[in-house]
């Protein structure tokens, strides 16, 4: 699992890469959290996830939690067919913002 | 005849004199020695509890070093920040102000050097110019390492002589001996009280997973024209997926599958949550959705916000023959139409637990003869073999597919046997957990 930050225009962008499974998805929770804390605009670019398992998609819950409280924004990018069915299957498609690529994440209408 | 010097005499007799008092005192400094590591040997010997030896040890090590205190410190394995635990410490409490902490860089010293350090004015030696905080009271200190097998296990420490001279060299030495003899004692000791505690919790676990067994359904109904089957297989000692039956009214048999986000205890407590959400609320006459709309903001309300269940759950009519489901955030069930062809059963909605409130839809279908439902966890779709390639949910179609006169129970063992042969002797990862209701 990989986990990259940086910026673009007024949005923080989070890399998740690799596979995320239920012995590094505590670790991934905690990079959530405290980034959850300090940034309310954040794009996440899942174009390098490979896996997501429960766990996973948990840490990324804890994330919408802290964005909705500020009344930010979270937008969800390049997920893969696979990662994208996971996410449908579990309803997380109705839960989260969710975009083919990078600009078309950074240009949606608030 | 050569006449012999009374003077030169008289040196060599005093030499002589001298060198026997040396070697006297060398002999009962020798004597005391073997009499302390003898008294500590008997010490440490007589009690297999780690806190006891280490108590033991630093006591005789402050009296006999005429020390104010001491301390033994065990290194923690697998601890990269603060890798020393302290254990013991014996102080002289006349001396209030002394500091029972000792300083990191002490510690960190010995980690790196592994030698013996003796120090005779802390405050003026340059290794610890900066940085001495908590070290202030200390004067002297005597530190060695404890070596067990080649490897530091630890470092035993005295401080303060009580003499003004400060501790010496025979003092290193004698200290580098206890700590020497001891590691391996103390090396046992501590081994023996992890195994200890393993052991504890290995009996809390199976005491966990005959709890857990007992939330399972002992008995599998059978309503006449139904065959009826369900299994779970944790991939730990306890999991997060279960699967239940409920007598509703009438012909109508409630059942579920339900699979909790994460792994072991923590997941195995929310299942059983789960387990009594449902049983508490899918009562006669309720409808799945509004039974699982109650049961996602129990669960809400009670879970951290990283925590979510997927069920998928359903009544079936078993006169008219008709499933009413709803399925929250569940892998599809694979419905296998007996004239050909599979259904997913994905209406429903979001995961359990998620948001505090969420319209969850459902949906109903009706079941042939011949016609068989295959409810399952993501631990029998996703297991893997070596090469990470996933079980798939068309591998079970094919399964079912093969045998269309199998009975339930003998397809759920047909399913988990070929999830075995293509996981090949990789570990189980998750748990998994099925259900299958066919229509005679």
């Amino acid at each position: 699992m990989t986990i990259r930050e940086s910026k673009t225009d007024s949005f923080a962008l989070l890399g998740i890469g690799g596979r995320v499974d239920s012995l590094n998805a505590e670790t991934l929770k905690g990079r959530l959290q405290e980034i959850g804390q300090r940034e309310a605009r954040i794009l996440v670019d899942c174009t390098a996830l490979e896996y997501i398992g429960s766990a996973g998609l948990g840490a990324l819950l804890v994330l919408l939690k802290l964005v909705r409280k500020q009344g930010g924004t979270l937008r969800l990018f390049g997920l893969s067919p696979h990662i994208a069915e996971v996410f449908a299957i579990a309803g997380f498609d109705k839960l989260f913002a969710i975009f083919p690529d990078l600009e078309s994440a950074r240009q949606a209408a608030t | 005849m050569e006449r012999k010097d009374p003077a030169g005499d008289d040196r060599s007799l005093l030499d002589e004199v001298q060198r026997l008092g040396r070697e006297n005192r060398r002999l009962q400094r020798a004597v005391e020695e073997l009499a302390i590591l003898n008294e500590i040997a008997t010490a440490i010997n007589s009690s297999l509890a780690l806190e006891k030896i280490l108590d033991l040890m630093t006591q005789r090590c402050v009296h006999h070093l005429r020390a104010e205190q001491g301390a033994v410190l065990l290194l923690e394995e697998h601890k990269e920040e603060r890798p020393f635990q302290t254990l013991c410490r014996v102080g002289d409490t006349s001396h209030k102000r002394l500091p029972f902490r000792l300083d990191d860089q002490l510690a960190g010293w010995m980690l790196t050097h592994r030698a013996p350090l003796l120090i005779n004015d802390l405050g003026s030696d340059p290794r610890f110019a900066t940085g001495v905080g908590d070290l202030f009271a200390v004067r002297s200190l005597l530190c060695v390492p404890m070596i067990c097998k080649g490897r530091m296990t630890g470092l035993l420490a005295v401080f303060n002589k009580k003499s003004g001279t400060g501790f010496s060299e025979d003092d290193q030495r004698l200290l580098a001996i206890i700590a020497s003899e001891s590691a391996q004692v103390i090396e046992n000791a501590r081994l023996a009280e992890k195994e200890k505690t393993l052991l504890r919790v290995q009996e809390e676990l199976s005491l966990a997973r005959e709890i857990q067994g007992n939330l399972l359904p002992k008995d599998t109904p059978r309503p006449p024209g139904y065959d009826i089957a369900g299994k779970s297989v944790p991939a730990k000692e306890v999991g997060g997926d279960y699967y239940d039956f409920l007598v509703l009214d009438g012909p109508r048999l409630g059942f579920c599958l339900g699979d909790v986000s994460g792994k072991g205890l923590p997941a195995a407590l929310l299942m059983a949550n789960l387990q009594a959400a449902i049983r508490g609320q899918a009562l006669s006459g309720t409808s799945p959705t509004s039974c699982l709309e109650k049961v996602n903001t129990l669960l809400y309300r009670s879970t951290s916000p990283e925590k979510f269940a997927t069920l998928f759950f359903a009544c079936l009519d078993t006169v008219a023959h008709l499933i009413h489901y709803c399925n929250a955030g569940h892998n599809y069930p694979l419905l296998l139409r007996a004239g050909g062809g599979t259904i997913r059963l994905s209406a429903g909605g979001l995961a359990l637990g998620c948001l505090e409130s969420f319209p969850f839809e459902e949906s109903r279908t009706e079941l042939a003869p011949g016609d068989r439902l295959i409810v399952f966890s993501d631990g029998v779709s996703e297991a893997v073999n070596a090469a990470d390639e996933e079980f798939g949910e068309e591998r079970i179609a094919e399964i079912a597919a093969s045998d269309p006169g199998a009975t339930a129970t003998e397809l759920i063992e047909m399913i988990l046997q070929a999830v075995g042969r293509h996981a090949a002797g990789r570990a189980q990862m998750d748990d998994m957990t099925l259900v299958v209701i066919r229509r005679e």
